[in-house]
């Protein structure tokens, strides 16, 4: 990692510990930094104490995990794929997430509300759906998409019509949890996040270079000696696992995946993947907007989703400009 | 290393593109080998990089199995310069050619003072270096073919096979790039090179190789090799071989 680059994740850090302390004083009630600093020590109120330790961190906790860990999802997803647009979003995985959780809540034996974690599992199997029809990874990274945008409308047509058949009061509740919220996350919902974080990131590292590598074309990697099938696979595994467990924290939230790494590519001013980067880029992004979400329109709060898909709409367009500024 | 093909055939679907070809690649030596288009040439180049496997025969390297190598080791013996190769955006020189350093690389290790001189060294033979800090993808494509050709260097491998590594050259680059693949023959590696000029092939080659339709045709020394025959019977066309005064390789000069 060169200097800029190691920079480049201090400032990142920096700005998350600072979002992360605003996230905790703003809202309905407003602390200042004394107050965070007893909760912190156990000697505020009753009332700060409840809503600093048991609301606000663990709400931010879980934000900047399931951001985090689109970050790295979409990171890998892009690098793999060698294609800037290649998100997990785009290749049905999230919508094959929405569908298992939609179908468990409308048809469970017992129908309930809130098993978010099963969205993970819908995910890997949107996943392997993909994987069975492009038959293996295919050569350049243009069939998987082509498959994967087939089987996110397939997906979205199953999710409308579960949904039009479904009770009212669980349709509502699937449908906020499709916008991606926040509202009662903590460390329970977070903690399979992290686990898979601290299992992939480590994983993800190593694969670093060679997937660089595999950007040059298969056949340079394969001469170099990059075991270019292992390597496509486990990159996509770790995206897809990573990009469930993020997404099953707070929903699926758009633009997160796509925005952390080009963000990354345009501060780093290089083309190769960055782990931690857009782990941290990730993090930082939904811990951002869900903190918006919650005072932008207070004391309604808007979703994260639609602050993500705001922000990550701009984003876009201006990032599609400047670059084209760039190549010409 | 010594790189060998026994009976090699290769196909791809029901066409053969390599029929039954053996040929002993050793240390110290640069071939070069011609033919008309699509002749096999590329792809029995592939096969002996592993980057197709045999559908008969074997590919050896010493007097093992290539396929029984690891990646790696593969790599660490083995470099392949592809023809014309896609340079993605945004990689700067220096970059690229680091990539060459790969196979001697450890899982985290990132790059050491070794790598540097390494890489340093591979664009001073390659007249690169001025453009270390430039992104490849603005580069001409003379300058580019250059830049890959420093990666394969930078891989110091024993086997060097490139396949039309002056196809984008001009006359001058071209005579310093075969000359430096003909140094680092005869430094001791094993240099396979894929090439349409003949003149150019004559000149360097210590031994040439004529395809033509997966067959070879002839293999010898050029100024054995090429004659008005052999021309005529691999590209189908009449020309005439000179073997000017003073010079050691012959000149072939097709007719109208």
């Amino acid at each position: 990692m060169n200097r800029r680059r190691l920079w480049i994740c201090l400032i990142l850090v920096g700005l998350t510990v600072a979002t992360g302390v605003a996230a905790l004083c703003a809202g309905e009630l407003s602390f200042t930094l004394v107050d965070i600093w007893k909760a912190a020590m156990g000697t505020a109120g009753k009332v700060p104490d409840l809503i600093l330790s048991r609301i606000r961190f663990p709400r931010a906790v879980a934000a900047w995990t399931a951001g985090a860990a689109l970050g790295l999802g979409g990171a890998l997803m892009q690098a793999v794929t060698r294609n800037r647009l290649a998100s997990p979003d785009i290749l049905g995985v999230n919508d094959g997430a929405m569908f298992l959780v939609i179908a468990m809540t409308l048809f469970s034996v017992v129908p309930r509300v809130g098993n978010w974690q099963i969205a993970t599992l819908g995910a890997l199997g949107a996943f392997g759906l993909l994987l069975l029809f492009t038959k293996g990874l295919g050569k350049n990274g243009y069939r998987i998409l082509v498959v994967g945008i087939g089987i996110s409308h397939l997906f979205r047509a199953l999710n409308e019509l579960l949904l039009s058949r479904g009770q009212i009061q669980h349709a509502t509740e699937v449908y906020v949890w499709s916008l991606g919220s926040f509202v009662g996350r903590g460390y329970a919902s977070a903690f399979p996040a992290w686990l898979g974080l601290m299992c992939c990131v480590p994983v993800a590292l190593a694969i670093a270079r060679q997937l660089n590598i595999l950007g040059l074309s298969e056949e340079v990697a394969y001469t170099l000696g990059v075991p270019v099938p292992r390597v496509k696979f486990m990159a996509l595994a770790l995206a897809v696992l990573v990009t469930g467990l993020g997404l099953s924290v707070g929903g699926p939230l758009a633009f997160i995946a796509l925005a952390s790494p080009v963000l990354m590519y345009r501060l780093n001013r290089s083309r190769d993947l960055s782990v931690m980067g857009s782990l941290l880029a990730g993090g930082l992004l939904v811990l951002a907007g869900d903190t918006l979400g919650r005072i932008l329109l207070a004391p309604v709060e808007l979703p994260v989703g639609i602050v993500c898909r705001i922000l990550g709409g701009v984003f876009l367009l201006v990032l599609l400009s400047s670059s084209a500024q760039e190549n010409e | 290393m010594k790189l060998s093909t026994h009976n090699l055939i290769l196909r791809y679907g029901s066409l053969t593109a390599v029929e039954r070809i053996s040929v002993c690649f050793e240390p110290g030596e640069l071939t070069i080998m011609v033919g008309p288009n699509g002749c096999g040439k590329s792809t029995f180049l592939r096969a002996c990089a592993g980057l197709k496997t045999p559908d008969e025969g074997e590919v050896k390297l010493d007097d093992q199995l290539l396929e029984q190598f690891s990646a790696r080791n593969r790599a660490q013996q083995i470099a392949l310069l592809p023809q014309s190769p896609i340079t993605p955006a945004g990689l700067t020189v220096r970059g690229l050619i680091h990539y060459g350093r790969h196979p001697h690389q450890g899982l985290f290790q990132r790059r050491s003072r070794s790598d540097d001189v390494i890489i340093e060294e591979a664009m001073r033979d390659t007249d690169i270096v001025e453009l270390a800090e430039r992104r490849v993808d603005q580069l001409s494509g003379g300058q580019r073919q250059r830049c890959w050709l420093a990666m394969i260097l930078a891989q110091q491998a024993s086997v060097i096979l490139l396949d039309e590594p002056t196809s984008m050259l001009d006359i001058g680059h071209q005579c310093e790039i075969l000359s430096l693949a003909r140094q680092l023959a005869h430094a001791g590696k094993t240099v396979v090179i894929v090439l349409h000029d003949l003149l150019a092939a004559a000149r360097y080659a210590d031994r040439l190789l004529a395809f033509k339709e997966g067959h070879l045709m002839a293999c010898g020394r050029p100024s054995m090799v090429l004659t008005p025959e052999l021309i005529r019977a691999t590209y189908g066309i009449d020309a005439k071989i000179f073997h000017p005064e003073g010079e050691s390789a012959p000149v072939v000069i097709p007719q109208m």
